[in-house]
């Protein structure tokens, strides 16, 4: 717990703005400020958890369902798609804690079936890196392994012809893989599926009570569905409630939660490792690591990463510190931000529709009211447009699954993002103007389904030298 | 649809031949009145939750009530999806009959020319038991087979391996003893004919043609919508949420675990009433299939259990005094489930409940629908006459085994008592049972003193003989010979 707040009076020191006089959360005022947003920004339903002057608020808005009109609750439970990473990277440290694990041994020296297309790469990469998204693994490999408990140590081995984004450490590269590889680490320590192994060492000793993973599970809860639909309008139920695999699950494909779990996830952590009930699960130091800058984030933008440490995106707000992390299924994305020089937690859970700019509206309101923090000025070209040339960009870049093609006509940037290979079919290629925000900054204009506006694209060099383009925080290599 | 039924454009009906009453002409479904008995039953019977859907007159009426899980306060509506626990084995039925309609499987052969390595613990009757056994409960099977072998869509393969040493209770042919492993292997039957998990398999061949879109076998295709859960408690309180969903494994999905709304139920009842036709006209079984099914492959003794007085292929069938009629029911980690066909009056009723005293509550309220829209007397509840039979007891004395289960009838203090103990595999499911057996016939005992969880009032303890001339007992529909 952070000591340089008074509760519910006034912040000072590293937290932020000189004076920053703390509000007391007004639980009244925030519920119409929630309806409001999240109707105005088409989101059928929506749980949120904020810890402030050490109190936690829970408010609920909306409807679970739009076909059964079941309304939601704060005791509903979400898909808070890969925030689930946090789960799996806090089960990884107290394996580390443990003295079960060393963070910077070689995955093969816990899985000697692990490998990759590149047999050479694949054999230097440490848990260290799994965590951190330095691996140089891949992030799509979603592969159905089927619904039995041999669902991760299937999708090991069918991983091992999955090529590398990156050489190990070279640069950072966003990866589920690396995570889901991180499960099947946890299952072989502790002989028991990450299922159970999240149950009992983590659900149970910190009180998640309403934090499952399997659907069976979740059919004892109020639940929510996922939407989809134009932006613009009120999106339609999904067709199915759940389209990823349970060998999705360490990276961020099944767990479902209330609000409030996800929020006592985050306290441990802000409380330096203890649970409610005085049990120490962390230690302060694993605590620390896992907050600590492993490396920058080139792509600031798209997950408002600054930089990651073991598990959690680092936020940079202006000068304020903070951690936290996004999350997104199929229909249903979930974000959690903790800032830890006030105090303050906030996680919103949704259902679909403008998710995205409810977070950021409401967010930017929440953490300016109840910490003094600003958040950046959303993603998007500078008001007086900036000369950049597109030259040095020009070419093929490839990772896993996607090519992207920079050209350009008659001076302006444009870029072609197409899923190959495996992923062919997956979604139709974009097919962007790129206008400059910064020498190595582009923003993709008008690109759909990743960014209601403008789809941030970096162009950075991997610590070897080679030069890659940064899509969804994925690093691709230029290859001609 | 029965002809002998005429309805005009106001609901109005009108009744000939043998099933009917003299005057039955200007009745209605009365949905205001019924929707009050459903609440009025319901509340009385501590039934948390509850959806009904009525065939009359080739319409389905939709009621619902109360909630489905007490603890999120969600309300039971008509769409709402409930666990039918056993009335799965009628949607395994139909797709097996349907199977075996197309030529894909013989119904008569063994099942071991599906299935090359079916074995159970007795030779003979791993060679011989057929599909039409396993659907008609006469295999033998022991039923009570509760193997989890996981959640993967190997399960029912795996399952199938895992019967090496399961019991048969009595030869095969010789009597209906119930039997859901039978269920698991007739699952496992169709995937083999058709290479397709059961789930898919029951999903393309009969839910999609038979317009079943409310109906769903897994737990992630049941989240999409309002879905029931089952709850537990003393009789006459109020029941709390049960603690899991559900306790069965996904290898006993064939036998117990399909989940659908109380219209998509009757929609399936309909099917049937309709002689294999769907409401759109779609022929999903040929009208011969669906006599088949209701044909009776045996009697059953005891009558009372789940009120049946003989089984076809999958149906429980009925004799309400002398209108016949099939259906099934279903029991599932709290939730209880009542399926009711009376072809003679084209009437098909679906109750779904999810807990509290369910199976009064559903005595009680389908003693009245039945009587107005069927004209059908629903037998009174079991228990032992006024007056007492004389009996033969040294006929019944003794000791009777079947897998897991040892019943030992003997005299004690002067009464005449029933000591029911789980034994090998099934020795933590309930400490012994120890009841009084009160005569109801000569072969039938009405026993006290089981418990809420195994009979709300008497359980039917049924004496008989077996095919064989093998002396047997039956309780719960599980048939156990006499050793000593």
């Amino acid at each position: 717990m952070s000591t340089n707040v008074n509760r519910g009076k006034n912040a000072e020191g590293s937290q932020g703005t000189a004076s920053s006089p703390g509000r007391p959360f007004d639980p009244a005022r925030w519920q119409a400020r929630f309806d409001e947003l999240r109707e105005a920004h088409h989101v059928p339903g929506a749980t949120l958890a904020v810890l402030a002057d050490g109190e936690v608020h829970e408010l609920a808005s909306g409807v679970l369902h739009r076909g059964t009109g079941v309304g939601a609750t704060t005791d509903s439970l979400f898909q808070v798609g890969s925030i689930t990473k946090i789960h799996t990277a806090t089960l990884v440290m107290r394996l580390v804690d443990s003295g079960r694990l060393d963070l910077d041994a070689r995955v093969i020296d816990v899985l000697p079936e692990f490998a990759t297309a590149d047999p050479q790469a694949g054999e230097r990469i440490t848990i260290r890196q799994m965590l951190s998204h330095t691996s140089g693994l891949t992030c799509d490999f979603t592969h159905d392994t089927g619904r039995g408990d041999d669902c991760l140590a299937k999708y090991v081995e069918a991983a091992k012809g999955v090529a590398l984004d990156c050489g190990p450490g070279t640069g950072t590269s966003y990866s589920s893989v690396g995570y889901n590889v991180l499960g099947r680490v946890v299952e072989v320590l502790t002989g028991q599926t990450w299922d159970q192994a999240l149950q009992e060492m983590l659900c149970a000793p910190l009180g998640l009570a309403a934090t499952v993973t399997l659907p069976e599970d979740v059919l004892r809860f109020r639940s929510a569905m996922g939407h989809f639909g134009e932006p613009g309008r009120m999106p339609d139920p999904a067709p199915v409630w759940n389209p990823l695999p349970r060998s999705a699950g360490p990276y961020g494909g099944v767990l479902c939660a209330t609000a409030a779990d996800v929020l006592r996830l985050a306290k441990l952590h802000l409380d330096g490792g203890v649970a409610p009930d005085g049990t120490r699960l962390l230690s302060a130091e694993a605590v620390a690591a896992m907050q600590r800058r492993e490396v920058d984030s080139p792509d600031k933008w798209t997950v408002s990463a600054d930089g990651w440490g073991l598990g959690w995106s680092l936020y940079d707000w202006e000068g304020t510190p903070g951690y936290g992390h996004d999350g997104a299924t199929i229909g249903q994305y979930g974000f959690l931000r903790v800032a830890p020089g006030t105090g303050l937690i906030i996680v919103l859970l949704t259902n679909g529709g403008g998710a995205r700019t409810l977070y950021a509206s409401l967010f930017r309101e929440l953490l300016s009211e109840l910490g003094g923090i600003t958040m950046p000025a959303p993603f998007g070209p500078p008001a007086r447009p900036l000369a950049v040339d597109i030259t040095p960009y020009l070419g093929t870049y490839r990772r896993e699954g996607v090519a992207i093609t920079v050209t350009s006509r008659d001076g302006q940037g444009h870029l072609l993002y197409e899923f190959v290979d495996g992923m062919a079919g997956l979604a139709p290629a974009i097919d962007v103007n790129l206008v400059p925000v910064s020498p190595a900054v582009f923003a993709g204009e008008g690109t759909g389904s990743f960014a209601e506006d403008w789809m941030p694209v970096v162009f950075a060099t991997l610590s070897d030298g080679t030069p890659c383009c940064y899509i969804g925080m994925r690093a691709a290599p230029k290859i001609a | 649809m029965s002809t002998n039924v005429s309805w005009d454009k106001d609901g109005n009906w009108r009744a000939e031949g043998s099933w009917g009453t003299a005057n039955s002409s200007n009745r209605v479904f009365r949905l205001a009145h019924w929707q009050d008995r459903l609440d009025t039953l319901r509340a009385a019977h501590h039934v948390p939750g509850a959806a009904l859907a009525v065939l009359v007159g080739g319409e389905i009426h939709e009621l619902a009530g109360g909630v489905l899980h007490r603890g999120t306060g969600v309300t039971a509506t008509p769409d709402s999806v409930f666990h039918l626990g056993s009335i799965a084995k009628i949607y395994t039925a139909t797709v097996v009959v349907k199977l075996a309609e197309s030529g894909l499987l013989d119904l008569d052969a063994p099942v071991r020319d599906v299935i090359p390595d079916f074995v159970v613990a007795d030779a003979e009757a791993s060679k011989t038991i057929t599909p039409r056994q396993l659907l008609s409960h006469t295999s033998g099977l022991s039923g009570d087979f509760h193997l989890d072998t996981g959640r993967g869509d190997d399960c029912l393969e795996k399952y199938v391996k895992g019967c090496a040493g399961l019991a048969v209770d009595v030869p095969p042919g010789s009597a209906v003893s119930y039997s859901g492993s039978g269920y698991s292997v007739l699952g496992r039957i169709v995937e083999v004919v058709t290479g397709k998990t059961w789930d898919v398999a029951l999903q393309e061949l009969l839910c999609a043609p038979a317009g079943l879109a409310a109906t769903v076998t897994l737990p992630e295709d049941l989240l999409r919508f309002r879905a029931a859960m089952g709850h537990f408690g003393e009789p006459g309180t109020d029941p709390e949420p049960s603690p899991l969903w559900d306790l069965h494994s996904r290898a006993a999905g064939p036998a117990a675990v399909v989940c659908a709304s109380a219209p998509d139920l009757v929609r399936l009842a309909k099917l049937h009433l309709d002689g294999g036709v769907a409401a759109d006209g779609t022929r999903v079984l040929a009208a011969e299939t669906v006599a088949a099914m209701q044909r009776r492959e045996m009697d059953v003794p005891d009558k009372w259990t789940v009120s049946a007085d003989g089984w076809g292929l999958g149906w429980t069938l009925y004799d309400w005094e002398g209108v016949p009629g099939y259906g099934h029911d279903g029991a599932a980690t709290g939730q209880y489930s009542y399926l009711r066909v009376v072809p003679g009056a084209g009437v098909a009723i679906a109750l779904l409940t999810n807990g509290g005293g369910a199976r009064p509550f559903y005595a009680a309220l389908f003693r009245e629908l039945f009587a107005e829209l069927a004209d059908v007397r629903m037998p009174a509840p079991f228990a032992p006459p006024a007056q007492a039979p004389t009996v033969n007891l040294a006929a019944i004395l003794g000791v009777y085994k079947r897998e897991g289960v040892v019943i030992t009838v003997g005299m004690r203090d002067g009464s005449l008592r029933m000591l029911y103990e789980f034994v090998d595999g099934m020795k933590d499911i309930s400490p012994p049972l120890d009841m009084e057996l009160a005569p109801v016939t000569e072969s039938v005992f009405a026993a006290s003193g089981a418990g809420p969880s195994f009979a709300e009032d008497y359980m039917p303890v049924v004496f008989s003989t077996l095919a064989d001339g093998t002396p047997s007992c039956s309780v719960g529909m599980r048939v156990a010979p006499k050793v000593a």
